[in-house]
């Protein structure tokens, strides 16, 4: 009896943080299918949001929530910049340069927030952090709650850009063949920019969800890069069901783990399963490789 | 289908030329002035030298992958954590002295990057995703550690301090120095090695096109374990060094991913696939960091700003220097020699006058002293393939004789390249056989196809962009040849036949070649092979008039030699010129086979082949 | 008005106790004298060698004119990276000291020097392939006297070697492991001990306040970050010694993302006490799910680590209340100079002092006193006299409980946690009862 409410128990949670690792693996996937390009900065654009919703909360004084107004702008300006700064006088180059650029912008990232906010672990606690939605016995908080749904909303945002916008068709052109979109009379930096600023925006977005129960510090940036990195492994490119699949494996492998095992082993069956996933079916579970 | 070996973006357009005499000397200068570092009386610069030192054989060891052959392993961490945790748990738990522990962390290490390798390639894991799955791989292994107390978990194992040289560890920190100073000099002997022999040519085809390296009978995926063994053991040597040097082996010492991050990185400053490049460019980033940390911090935010100022150099050097230092220095070099008045010439094609026609080349000893024969070499039987619900090539049954020319015709999608990619081995048919010379070739690999003497060329040419015109001709010679000279001399003829030039200097790289240059370079490939069969995918697509005679020219000639030829081809004069047997295929079936009279003037094949198009050349067509 | 009170005051104590035989109508024209240098020096960051400091040392000894020595004292932690939540604290606390004491005119060694102090700060990037690469750096100059450092497990043993091999005095002013102990490194010391015995302490403090308050803890969990398994064992073994049912011993790793399934278990299991180390991130975590599931233990403890983060209180703010925490000083605490430290800290900062800070200030101590009795200026003086500190709680500004004497391992023996509870969003003191200046609230009262 008790064995079944904590498996209900860690799947609820695996389930909703899991949905959250789809919305923040989404931005990099985009980056990825369009551009060929591993941002290794893209946790980075997470823990912004975080800062964002937390100066929001602590500065204003409004709920975390309402970040997600400044996120959008911020977000999408600074995605733009670093995309046009820095992408474009780089298009073109082998991954190796790609992945070099990635991860000069984390670092960049990651001491522009220790300077401007300082090392201290923080986070926002609100009412919603600790009050319990619970079916029967199961539950999670209600932050969760909203991180988990706004998440598959956001996605479904992204989506429909994607596959049902004259933009979304764009950019699967760009992703499918740069050259022909340009012949095409598609402006490729302009699509992929904006493409790119997107992805940075729901990364943003999803910081701005993830603050009332995850703390923020300068360095979580790659921890979320790295988590990315896992779920787009493991769905492959160019895929949202992928991407929910997968980012509800990562949850839920974490918190059953963490259930019943001291939970670095959580780790080991993560990798384990990505490598071996990697050797059977490199292009992830649902992968087409572009958008 | 899913194609898994092109790596996004991992087309190199970059010289492997480079291996220049200036690169060898930087190498040699910084050998010979480093020993000054320990008789300078600071230790702090003893140190600072020992790291780089450290770094620059990181990055000549990881180069050998991830330059020459473009396997671009994020994963060396595991190496490098695999050779130091070997010989800490042997002394650790069995008290088995460092030296030897060296030994076997590096035999351990050489073992571990030979699976990997092998894993990749049984598994067909290339390009960008061979780099995740290094990657995950060096997770994967401190993750593991973490979780056995056998191997310290989390805590590490801690290695007493000793001043004894036969424990690996001294006092005098100069030991260090000259431990990793010996350890460079190996590997840059190694990597001098490797770049001179047909083995580093091997490679950078490879690295430039794997599937025409194999084309031309370079077993790609035995010289990738290869050379990732030698560059895993490397690593795990210096594993163990280190892991003495700081006295702990730890999931976050000695399986740091970043410090492999830096490798790559310098090594892409200094210049991916280059000789002196990786040395370089470790020196450079201690230089960079050195000036960064030279300005003393006072505070967390002045420390914050002084890491900013590092990730924008990255970025800044990883946008302006996109070919390293050395492509830079290159560059300019050619830059200068371009000027005018310095008088290098820019066309790699003779002119007419020193054409020699194919005919007199015989006499250099080309060729393939076969005579007519009547038993056929390549027989096709019942050939079979589907894509999907497609039915490529339809029960193909056609057979070919030693100094004959069969030509392939018909419409798009008739099935013609389908044809040749299996008699070449890059694919495997779904029914039906391909026998030369009474043995099997269908289903096997395509070096191995090549090996048993059937040469090919692609439609759509594949020349490696990244070698030079002789080069490129020198890795199918170099294969079959005892020595550099006789492989150059035999290139050289092969070169001379398709009316090509070797020139030195950057524009004589693949990839500054005009079509029909491309074209000859493919064929002059192809001939040092030494194969007794070839398969031409339209060698005249997009060649003028005054190019073709020659051409045809080369391939009577090469039929006189006795070498059989399937021809794939559309321009019906050279149909004429050329073939003598032609098969018409349309829609994966023969639709007719005979002499170009014969087929040329079938009511089917004018109506299928000719009569809706009513254009006698096509555009090229797909592949598949 | 204030302030004039408070500084003069502070100053006449170190130097009572540092030349005891000082008369007190002398005492008072040096206090005031001092206070106009303390000003001084605030500006120039070093006296200058005709300050009123030499008056002052004139008085002291027998010297007539002591020589003025700079010593550089290289601090190596961690100021950006994961780990710079630990170390830009405690580096702030040890500026803060050495500003002190040179705005003061530097340490008076009775050998005729008067020594001021000057900070080397090196940033080890929370790196540890870094941090003793920058130590190697750091103990080669040789105008670097004594080095502390490090914050971060990892790195610290192979700091620790370098300097041993270097032969420099390495002074470390956070736990730290214990193997450091064993490795048998006579020029190490450490302010607090090992995990071993560092860990205990938060064990044995819920155990008397327990009892004392009537309600003792009986089925209790350990949850300790995986990276310290020596916390856990220590914790566990101490428990067990105390009589407590340790219904649980879980390790659990920094990949985890949510405790709720555990704390799910642990609620339904009956456990009634909650001894903890957890790093910063997952403290705020725990207590959250604590709250959301209305789970009620009567005591929830840490041992160092994330409890004590300035971002723990700051992030959770009511949540926090009656949390207990290991720590090594509160503001709160009956010690001698105590109240001047805290608030010169905010006078000078505009904040609050962190909880980290005290440890740099009192390792920032430590360094004073015992250049106050070298010979000569060079580390094996140092390291000698480092080996003879016997320092009370409160003696030159030492914070740290409950004084400082190292045993030939170089492991201060008088060490003891300061034991906190927040209240009131302040952390208190509250154990043990000779130095804590409040009361604890036991049990915890449940969540509203």
């Amino acid at each position: 009896m008790l064995e079944l409410k904590i498996i209900s128990q860690a799947l609820a949670v695996g389930v909703f943080i899991g949905l959250t690792y789809a919305l923040v693996t989404l931005g990099f996937s985009l980056t990825f299918g369009i551009m060929r390009v591993i941002n290794f900065a893209h946790g980075a654009f997470v823990m912004g949001g975080m800062y964002l919703a937390l100066k929001t909360f602590q500065d204003l004084g409004m709920s975390p929530y309402f970040a997600v107004i400044f996120a959008i702008p911020i977000a999408s300006a600074v995605g733009g910049a670093v995309y046009r700064l820095v992408f474009v006088p780089a298009s073109g180059r082998p991954l190796e340069t790609q992945f070099i650029l990635g991860l000069g912008l984390a670092i960049f990232f990651e001491n522009a927030a220790l300077y401007l906010f300082g090392a201290d672990i923080v986070a926002v606690n609100i009412d919603l952090s600790t009050h319990r939605v619970a079916v029967a016995d199961v539950g999670i908080s209600a932050a969760q709650l909203i991180a988990g749904c706004a998440s598959v909303f956001m996605i479904a945002v992204v989506a429909f850009v994607i596959y049902r916008t004259a933009f979304g068709r764009q950019v699967r052109a760009v992703a499918q063949d740069p050259q022909a979109a340009q012949m095409c009379g598609i402006k490729v930096h302009r699509v992929n920019m904006a493409a790119f600023a997107l992805g940075v925006t729901t990364a943003a977005i999803g910081g701005v969800l993830l603050i009332p129960f995850t703390a923020v510090s300068p360095p979580i940036g790659l921890a979320f890069s790295l988590k990315a990195f896992i779920v787009l492994v493991v769905a492959g490119v160019g895929t949202v069901p992928g991407l929910l699949v997968a980012g509800l494996f990562l949850g839920i492998t974490e918190s059953l783990t963490a259930a019943y095992l001291p939970s670095a082993w959580a780790q080991v069956f993560e990798l384990v399963a990505v490598v071996l996933l990697l050797i059977v079916r490199p292009q992830g579970l649902f992968g087409r490789e572009t958008w | 289908m899913i194609d898994k070996s092109q790596a996004p973006n991992s087309r190199a357009k970059w010289p492997g030329y480079l291996a220049r005499k200036w690169q060898i000397g930087v190498a040699i200068f910084a050998l010979v002035a480093l020993p000054v570092v320990p008789y300078v009386n600071d230790p702090y610069w003893v140190t600072l030298i020992s790291a780089t030192l450290m770094a620059a054989y990181l990055n000549i060891v990881w180069n050998w992958a991830g330059g020459f052959a473009g396997l671009l392993s994020l994963g060396h961490a595991a190496f490098f954590g695999i050779g130091g945790y070997t010989a800490a748990v042997l002394l650790h738990q069995y008290d088995v002295n460092p030296w030897l522990g060296m030994v076997a962390g590096a035999t351990v290490a050489t073992v571990s990057g030979a699976a990997v390798a092998l894993a990749a390639f049984r598994f067909k894991v290339r390009g960008f995703y061979f780099a995740l799955l290094t990657f995950t791989a060096a997770l994967v292994l401190p993750a593991m550690v973490k979780t056995s107390s056998f191997l310290g978990a989390t805590e590490g194992i801690f290695l007493p301090l000793k001043d004894d040289v036969t424990q690996l560890q001294m006092f005098d920190r100069r030991f260090f120095f000259w431990t990793y100073y010996i350890m460079i000099l190996v590997a840059l002997v190694v990597t001098v090695a490797i770049d001179r022999s047909s083995l580093g040519r091997q490679l950078r085809a490879v690295k430039g096109d794997e599937d025409a390296a194999e084309s031309l009978g370079v077993p790609a995926a035995r010289l990738r374990v290869i050379i990732m063994s030698l560059s895993a053991g490397f690593t795990g040597l210096a594993g163990t060094v280190y892991t003495f040097q700081t006295l702990l082996a730890h999931t976050e010492t000695t399986f740091d991913t970043g410090r492999f991050f830096l490798v790559i990185i310098s090594t892409m400053i200094g210049g991916l696939g280059t000789v002196a490049g990786p040395l370089i460019g470790a020196f450079f980033l201690t230089g960079v960091r050195e000036l960064i940390d030279k300005v003393p911090v006072s505070s967390q935010k002045a420390a914050a700003v002084s890491m900013m100022v590092y990730g924008l150099l990255l970025i800044g050097v990883g946008i302006m220097f996109p070919r390293g230092i050395v492509g830079m220095v290159e560059g300019v070099g050619g830059f200068i020699g371009s000027l005018p008045g310095r008088g290098r010439k820019h066309t790699a094609t003779v002119s007419a006058a020193q054409y020699r026609s194919p005919i007199v080349a015989e006499s250099a000893g080309i060729g393939f002293g076969r005579t007519k024969d009547d038993t056929p070499e390549l027989v096709v039987t019942g050939l079979t393939k589907r894509f999907g619900g497609l039915l490529a090539v339809d029960d193909v049954s056609f057979k070919l004789y030693k100094g004959e020319i069969v030509v392939l015709i018909g419409p798009n999608g008739a099935g013609k390249s389908t044809i040749l990619e299996i008699c070449s081995g890059f694919l495997k048919p779904d029914a039906g056989v391909v026998t030369f010379k009474g043995k099997k070739i269908s289903g096997q690999p395509p070096h191995k196809v090549n090996r048993m003497g059937i040469g090919r060329t692609f439609q759509k040419t594949r020349p490696f962009e990244n070698l030079t015109i002789l080069e490129n001709v020198l890795v199918a010679a170099g294969l079959r040849s005892a020595n550099t000279t006789e492989a150059t001399a035999k290139a050289m003829e092969c070169l001379r036949l398709v009316g090509l030039v070797p020139q030195p200097g950057p524009e004589a790289l693949g990839s500054y070649l005009s079509t029909g240059q491309r074209k000859r370079l493919e064929i002059a490939r192809v001939l040092a092979t030494d194969a007794g069969i070839l398969l031409v995918d339209e060698p005249f697509g997009g060649l003028d008039e005054r190019s073709q005679g020659p051409l045809i020219d080369l391939l009577r000639y090469l039929r006189h030699t006795g070498c059989g030829i399937v021809l794939v081809e559309h321009k019906l004069s050279v149909v004429e010129a050329v073939a003598d047997r032609v098969i018409a295929l349309d829609s994966g079936r023969v639709i007719q086979e005979g002499t170009p009279q014969e087929v040329l003037q079938n009511r089917e094949v004018i109506e299928a082949y000719l009569g809706g198009a009513g254009e006698l050349v096509k555009p090229a067509p797909n592949r598949h | 008005m204030k302030e004039e009170n408070k500084v003069p005051g502070e100053i006449s104590r170190r130097r009572f106790l540092q030349r005891s035989g000082l008369l007190a109508v002398g005492l008072g024209a040096v206090a005031l004298v001092g206070c106009g240098d303390d000003d001084d020096g605030e500006e120039t960051g070093t006296p200058t060698g005709t300050s009123p400091a030499g008056t002052s040392t004139g008085q002291a000894t027998a010297t007539a004119s002591p020589r003025l020595e700079t010593v550089n004292i290289g601090l190596l932690y961690p100021l950006t990276g994961v780990a710079s939540g630990f170390g830009n604290p405690i580096v702030d606390g040890f500026k803060f000291a050495f500003d002190r004491i040179n705005a003061a005119g530097g340490v008076k060694n009775p050998n005729g020097m008067n020594i001021s102090i000057n900070p080397v700060l090196v940033d080890t990037e929370s790196s540890p392939d870094v941090a003793p690469q920058k130590a190697e750096e750091l103990g080669n100059r040789s105008d670097i006297l004594l080095v502390s450092g490090v914050s971060q497990s990892a790195a610290v043993l192979q700091v620790a070697q370098v300097f041993a091999r270097l032969n420099v005095p390495l002074l470390c002013s956070v736990d730290a492991r214990d193997e450091l102990t064993s490795s048998g490194f006579t020029q190490t010391f450490r302010i607090p001990p090992g995990f071993d015995t560092g860990s205990r302490f938060i064990v044995r403090a819920m155990d008397e306040i327990g009892t004392a308050a009537g309600e003792p803890m009986t089925k209790v969990a350990i949850i300790y970050h995986s990276g310290v398994p020596a916390v856990g064992d220590s914790m566990e073994e101490e428990a067990t010694k105390l009589g407590f049912n340790v219904a649980e011993k879980i390790s659990y790793d920094s990949q985890t993302e949510d405790f709720t399934t555990m704390m799910v278990r642990l609620k339904d299991t009956g456990v009634d006490g909650l001894i903890l180390n957890v790093l910063s991130a997952d403290a705020i975590k725990l207590v959250q799910v604590m709250k959301q599931l209305d789970y009620n233990p009567l005591g929830v403890g840490a041992h160092a680590g994330g409890f004590n983060d300035a971002g723990f209180v700051a992030t959770l703010g009511a949540d926090a209340e009656n949390m207990i925490t290991a720590g090594w000083f509160f503001t709160d605490e009956q010690v001698d100079g105590a109240d001047a430290v805290v608030n010169e800290w905010k006078q000078t900062t505009g904040n609050d002092i962190p909880i980290l800070a005290p440890l740099g200030i009192s390792a920032a101590a430590v360094v004073a006193n015992a250049l106050s009795r070298v010979e000569e200026l060079s580390r094996e003086a140092l390291i000698q006299a480092l080996s003879e500190t016997d320092m009370q709680l409160g003696e030159d500004d030492f914070l740290v409980a409950n004084g400082c004497k190292f045993d030939a391992t170089g492991v201060n023996t008088a060490f003891v946690h300061v034991v906190g509870q927040y209240q009131g969003g302040v952390g208190k003191s509250i154990w043990p009862p000779d130095i804590a200046g409040g009361e604890a609230v036991w049990p915890r009262p449940a969540w509203s």
